[in-house]
């Protein structure tokens, strides 16, 4: 955990549509280092997925990132051509996306979208991208590999069909894997599984993980650090234990209070009020102030950073006095 | 022996009461339909609701949890079984006689987006029960939906507007405001809060509780979600494969789970608390094909402790102390 192996500064991308301009992520700032598993949570909207594309240069029509730099080994992606993009997608960062239904191509056996993707990035013949397909289905840990090459991804559960597109992102040996709600749409018993999975795929394969996840409790179950996003902007960062359990930020505070735990039975459920800002005015000033339960009047300006611990940081200005 | 499920609802009156349900889909298969397979999405399933209580339903996707909720309102026809609302047999009612009891008993969907029409205005959606049922002018029926959006938390303006100009979590409040239209003494919530955001759910979930509280609702909450179904639950019965595997207490499954399923599942459950982060169960395979379950305990392939007993007898649902009810040979 020396050098970050992503490092995102600044990053502002805004959508031209009919009603004007959406400002979709206002100047995130995210490391992710290697090995690591960095938990991106946020409620509908905040730009959790939209942070994951970026990186993969995978920004929809419409979408145009306006400033800042990430950085992957050294090298600025976002001024990369297309041409390179797509020598370090599947290759060097792979995405897993939420719904394995339709992220598989009915069409394809799974043993052939898995060498499609090893064609594309590597020199191998034949028979030696058989072997590796099968192990890569072995380290899934899905049953009776052989057979599994040879199926279609209607024969298989969501479950496997999930560990297969894993065994896809896994292919060419990726440093990130970038998994994008990869359990939303499973029961929690094959939940517990992929995530089970995850885990032992990090420390196995030392593969960094971008875990894009609405759930808390996910977050505290796998991750190391986490963001929290609120209106596309960072509002806190830090290792799990820090920022879950002792939250600084009151976003992060009233997400945790509106989420159920076990200890909560017979105490209300605190709801935030208010909704969330509409992407199509520029932010000032504190995105989260209007619904702040604690905003003062500074808070019209836009939020320092303020260090709580050396790694775990938060951007409010109630906590900028403790910092000098 | 099932009346003393949940220990303290003991002396109460069942309000809602399920016997033996069964609900059978016939599935067309083979070449032209000559095989048809039968789907046992519930299979034998005994429940219990007290007056102003809240029974939480949990379960996988696949396990019968929604194909129970309609049965009981007969939103769809049970293949055998019984249904008791308040002493009367509701699967013996006549169609009048249903429309008549559904003021009673109403429901709220899982997704907003789709059980609200989008061309009818919040007025035409909330207003609708009220107009089948009840003859009231059309100011009358105004001044009621307005009463109802309040009563959810909502602004009387809002009448004119269409489902397009509202939020997922107030889609859901008019939802539920259409649901108490007619003043029911019975909702069926089918994952009500499953399409939305964690601060938005707690906006719903505090207002559900609430109602409850100043109408004397009685609530069968149906979910996938264990932690929220153990926060607003009284009892809880755990399903699985069209069955019903353990029925106690919110309390008793939480803090005493005694069938391997019920374990398994909350020890799969991720969980903010710091403390529950042990070292888990994980459960192999998925959900058996209800078409042909397995014989004896439809979950012994899943099971660690499985035995011989569990391969080829079936469990019965028995009580094993304080209304703790579970189906399991251990």
């Amino acid at each position: 955990m020396n050098e970050p192996l992503v490092i995102i500064r600044d990053l502002r991308l805004q959508f031209r549509t009919y009603a004007g301009i959406v400002h979709a992520l206002n100047g995130i700032d995210l490391e992710i280092y290697e090995q690591d598993v960095l938990g991106l949570v946020g409620e509908t909207g905040c730009g959790k997925s939209m942070t994951g594309l970026c990186i993969l240069g995978l920004v929809p029509r419409g979408g145009e990132i306006v400033s800042g730099s990430i950085g992957f080994r050294g090298e600025d992606l976002l001024t990369k051509p297309e041409s390179y993009m797509q020598q370090v997608r599947g290759a060097k960062i792979a995405m897993v996306f939420q719904d394995p239904s339709t992220s598989l191509n009915p069409l394809f056996t799974i043993g052939q979208q898995i060498e499609t993707v090893m064609k594309r990035h590597q020199q191998a013949d034949k028979t030696q991208m058989h072997e590796r397909a099968l192990e890569l289905l072995k380290v899934v840990e899905l049953p009776d590999p052989a057979r599994i090459m040879d199926t279609y991804p209607h024969e298989l559960s969501g479950g496997m069909k999930q560990r297969a597109s894993i065994a896809i992102a896994l292919s060419c040996g990726a440093d990130l894997l970038i998994a994008d709600e990869p359990t939303t749409d499973l029961d929690v018993t094959v939940q517990a599984q992929i995530l089970d999975l995850l885990r032992r795929l990090r420390e196995a394969q030392g593969v960094a993980i971008l875990m894009i996840t609405h759930d808390l409790a996910v977050v505290a179950e796998t991750c190391q650090r986490v963001a929290v996003l609120y209106a596309g902007q960072v509002v806190e960062s830090g290792p799990v234990d820090e920022v879950l359990y002792e939250a600084k930020h009151p976003y992060t505070r009233a997400l945790l209070e509106a989420s159920p735990k076990r200890s909560s039975r017979g105490k209300t459920l605190q709801a935030i009020p208010g909704t969330v800002p509409s992407g199509l005015r520029p932010l000032e000033g504190c995105a989260f102030s209007p619904r702040c339960p604690r905003a003062m009047e500074v808070c019209a300006q836009p939020p320092p950073r303020v260090a709580v611990t050396p790694a775990h940081a938060v951007y409010c200005y109630l906590y900028a006095d403790s910092e000098e | 022996m099932m009346n003393d499920i949940g220990d303290t609802d003991g002396a109460r009156e069942a309000q809602v009461e399920v016997k033996d349900l069964v609900k059978h889909f016939a599935q067309r298969g083979g070449f032209l339909g000559r095989n048809p397979r039968v789907v046992r999405a519930v299979d034998g399933v005994s429940l219990k609701i007290a007056h102003k209580r809240t029974l939480g339903l949990v379960g996988e996707s696949g396990c019968g949890k929604t194909t129970i909720g309609r049965c009981i309102l007969r939103l769809i026809e049970p293949t055998s079984g019984e249904v008791h609302f308040e002493g009367v047999d509701v699967l013996g009612l006549s169609g009048r006689q249903l429309r008549r009891m559904r003021r009673d008993m109403q429901m709220v969907f899982q997704n907003p987006y789709s059980s609200l029409d989008p061309r009818m205005s919040v007025l035409s959606i909330v207003g609708e029960p009220i107009q089948t049922h009840l003859s009231l002018s059309h100011s009358e029926m105004r001044d009621r939906v307005v009463e109802l959006l309040e009563q959810v938390g909502m602004s009387g303006d809002h009448i004119y507007r269409y489902p397009h100009e509202f939020s997922g979590g107030q889609l859901q409040r008019i939802a539920v405001a259409r649901a108490l239209a007619l003043n029911p003494k019975f909702l069926v919530l089918d994952e009500p809060t499953a399409a939305l955001d964690v601060s938005v759910q707690a906006q719903v979930i505090a207002k559900l509780v609430e109602l409850q509280q100043d109408l004397n609702l009685t609530y069968l909450f149906i979910s996938h979600n264990l932690t929220l179904v153990h926060y607003v639950s009284d009892t809880i019965a755990v399903t699985y494969l069209g069955r019903i595997i353990e029925h106690a207490s919110s309390e008793a499954i939480f803090d005493n789970p005694i069938h391997p399923y019920t374990q398994a599942l909350l020890s799969a459950t991720p969980s903010l608390d710091r403390e529950l982060r042990q070292q888990r169960v994980i459960l192999t395979g998925g959900v058996p094909d209800p078409v042909n379950p397995p014989p004896g305990c439809v979950f012994h392939p899943r099971c660690s402790r499985a035995k011989d007993a569990c391969r080829q007898e079936e469990p019965r649902l028995v009580n094993a102390g304080d209304g703790h009810m579970v189906a399991c040979h251990l």
